[in-house]
């Protein structure tokens, strides 16, 4: 298939650079934004507002020092991290064990469980504000981490959900009768066998609901009120409320924001994009 | 030590597949048993019936004296190996055989004693600290082996073991399986659906079709006296050559008439009253390839019993050749020694042996004589 420069009529050489440059397009739509942004955030206001696309004259953090000042960004990252990482937790043990049950046990009704399970993912999380409001206020979780942490363990069941139960279910079933055999019960099995068996589906997991949980602002704007909860998402809205004149302090607050994310991902990208075709071909 | 028995054992999975119908079978201590069959006959359910893998719909199964229908298969003191060997993948070598042994609460060093054991007769020494994903088929499946055999168990269950290695490998795993048995001196069930590996291997050999058990015998009685159609099929390779035909009766005397020849029937083959049951009844007459003779002084002593065919196809296997014959439209084979001079396209001259004939009812499929 994959035929040399040398080897190409004069039509597939043709094929084969609007290839590149469709190619190169895409990657320019997809990373533009985000070097434009940290660009900006080592910019001056002057900068940004009389060129918007031009190189920085010098690297200054002066945007970030602004931003630190002007937000409590670095108490809300810590939130952030501490909010994320929990849920993450959480959300992936529980939906683990869930996850195996499903792949595994035969029981009366699972089909629609699951089906009702799945379904969550089509409701609009608009939709949710009202009645997750209600719940975690009558709880006495608003304004808390704890109840941020509820919400978002929940809030990624359907996602976490398939990919898990998809890993389970590409783990052939005699690795568990070999540990039944060997005189593991069923709970020792699934921590010690089964779920460092599912480590590629439940990085994944985790990596999709971390990222979800690290840009979730809608919850976490109704949820918090003070200081102790908010996350990072909300810092961000600081800026363009009340200084939005001050460009470079709101990109600065921005990089932070994104960096994490766009680490985590690069370091897992491989497990989640090869988890979620998981059982898809035999190996 | 435990011998393993079952009573009425009978196995439905959920939708009413009913597997095994009644099966009634025991096994001895320290017997090798195999348990042989096509797909689907249900020999690997039976084996997952006494790991306790799969639940027993109805009747009684007996690990020595226990009761074991209600036991979990940690508890029954048995050890399982399995078609993909299913070693942990995660685990070295060296934890993946003593995993078993932790979870018995044993102590450390005895664990490494037993561990390191297994390992230097099983070869597998230099491999402990290896993960299953760093070895080779045959290493897995000797891995698999080591693990069930540290545990000691009452029963050692084998499922399809070997099918997933080479020939020349299957080879050398099945003496080493053999010699394992006789090391460890207790009671192997293993199944396979290689009729070579349950003749050479067991002390029995169990041939299941349908979920029903068509004759449990050693491995020289099932190749010499089969009792239906069926076992005398499957066990030998190349397979029986099945004939239609028909018993006639001629001055008290019988004869086989197929193909245009006629065959007498040797004295004291069966009992007159059974013969005469079958005269002029569609029967089937079986012969095994090796009892198909060339050579000119069977020709000469059994003049009585020659059968002319056409050689299709001469398969010389080395020591012997194979002969795909056609004789009136129903296709046999022969095995004849390797001087046989005998070429494709020609027409070659057999002496049946009379007394290594078997005979079958054509519509029960049960033997009538041997």
């Amino acid at each position: 298939m994959n035929r040399t420069w040398g080897q190409l009529t004069n039509r597939g050489r043709l094929l084969m650079i609007l290839k590149y440059i469709f190619l190169a397009l895409c990657v320019i739509v997809a990373l533009f934004p985000i070097v434009w942004v940290v660009m900006s955030s080592f910019k001056t206001n002057a900068e940004i507002l009389t060129d918007g696309i031009s190189l920085p004259t010098s690297f200054k953090f002066t945007g970030y020092e602004q931003a630190i000042a002007i937000s409590p960004i670095l108490k809300y990252f810590v939130n952030s991290v501490i909010i994320s990482s929990v849920a993450t937790v959480a959300n992936v043990l529980f939906l683990a064990m869930a996850a195996y049950v499903f792949a595994r046990c035969q029981f009366r009704g699972k089909n629609i469980l699951f089906w009702l399970l799945s379904l969550s993912m089509v409701v609009p999380m608009t939709a949710l504000l009202n009645p997750v409001y209600l719940v975690i206020n009558n709880l006495g979780l608003t304004d808390t981490k704890t109840g941020l942490i509820l919400v978002y363990t929940a809030l990624n069941l359907p996602m976490s959900l398939l990919i898990l139960r998809s890993t389970f279910l590409s783990i052939p079933r005699s690795l568990e009768e070999a540990a039944y055999v060997d005189g593991a019960g069923f709970v020792r099995t699934f921590f010690q066998i089964m779920l460092p068996c599912a480590k590629g589906g439940l990085a994944s997991a985790a990596v999709l609901a971390f990222l979800n949980n690290w840009n979730e602002f809608t919850f976490a704007l109704i949820l918090t009120s003070g200081q102790d909860a908010r996350t990072l998402p909300l810092s961000l809205s600081y800026f363009t409320s009340q200084f939005s004149f001050n460009y470079t302090a709101m990109f600065a607050a921005i990089t932070i924001a994104v960096i994490p994310s766009i680490v985590i991902f690069a370091l897992f990208q491989e497990q989640v994009v090869s988890s979620l075709t998981a059982g898809a071909v035999k190996e | 030590m435990a011998g393993i028995t079952f009573k009425h054992v009978k196995k439905v999975y959920p939708g009413g597949v009913e597997v095994i119908p009644d099966l009634n079978l025991e096994i001895k201590d320290k017997e090798f048993v195999i348990l042989v069959g096509p797909s689907g006959c249900g020999k690997s359910t039976t084996l997952r019936m006494i790991a306790g893998l799969e639940d027993i719909t109805e009747g009684e199964l007996f690990i020595g004296d226990r009761l074991v229908n209600g036991v979990a298969p940690k508890d029954r003191d048995i050890a399982m190996v399995f078609q993909n060997y299913a070693l942990y993948p995660h685990m070295t070598v060296y934890k993946n055989i003593a995993f078993g042994l932790s979870l018995r609460k044993m102590p450390k060093d005895e664990i490494d004693r037993k561990v390191h054991e297994a390992a230097r007769v099983l070869d597998l020494e230099p491999l402990l600290d290896r993960k299953p994903k760093a070895l080779s088929g045959g290493q897995r499946q000797r891995v698999a082996l080591g693990r069930a055999m540290v545990r000691n168990p009452a029963v050692f269950l084998l499922d399809e073991p070997l099918s997933n290695l080479d020939a020349k490998l299957r080879t050398a795993m099945r003496s080493e399986i053999i010699r394992l048995h006789k090391r460890l001196d207790t009671t192997f069930v293993y199944v396979t659906h290689d009729q070579t590996e349950a003749m050479t291997m067991g002390d029995r050999i169990v041939v299941m079709k349908d979920g029903i058990i068509q004759q449990a015998d050693t491995p020289q009685n099932l190749y010499d006296y089969p009792c239906n159609l069926f076992v005398a099929g499957f066990i030998g390779s190349p397979q029986m050559n099945f004939i239609d035909a028909q018993l006639r009766k001629e001055n008290d005397r019988y004869f086989i008439d197929f193909l245009g020849f006629s065959i007498p029937v040797p004295e004291g083959k069966a009992d007159q009253a059974v013969l005469d049951k079958y005269v002029g009844v569609d029967v089937v007459l079986g012969i095994r390839p090796e009892d198909l003779h060339t050579e000119e002084i069977f020709l000469e002593a059994s003049a009585d019993s020659i059968v002319h065919a056409d050689i299709d196809i001469a398969e010389l296997m080395g020591s012997e050749i194979y002969l795909y014959l056609e004789c009136k439209g129903t296709k046999l084979i022969a095995r004849v020694p390797a001087r046989f001079r005998g070429q494709a396209g020609e027409q070659a001259t057999f002496a049946l042996d009379k007394n290594k004939m078997h005979l079958f009812d054509k519509e029960t499929q049960w033997e009538i004589f041997h």
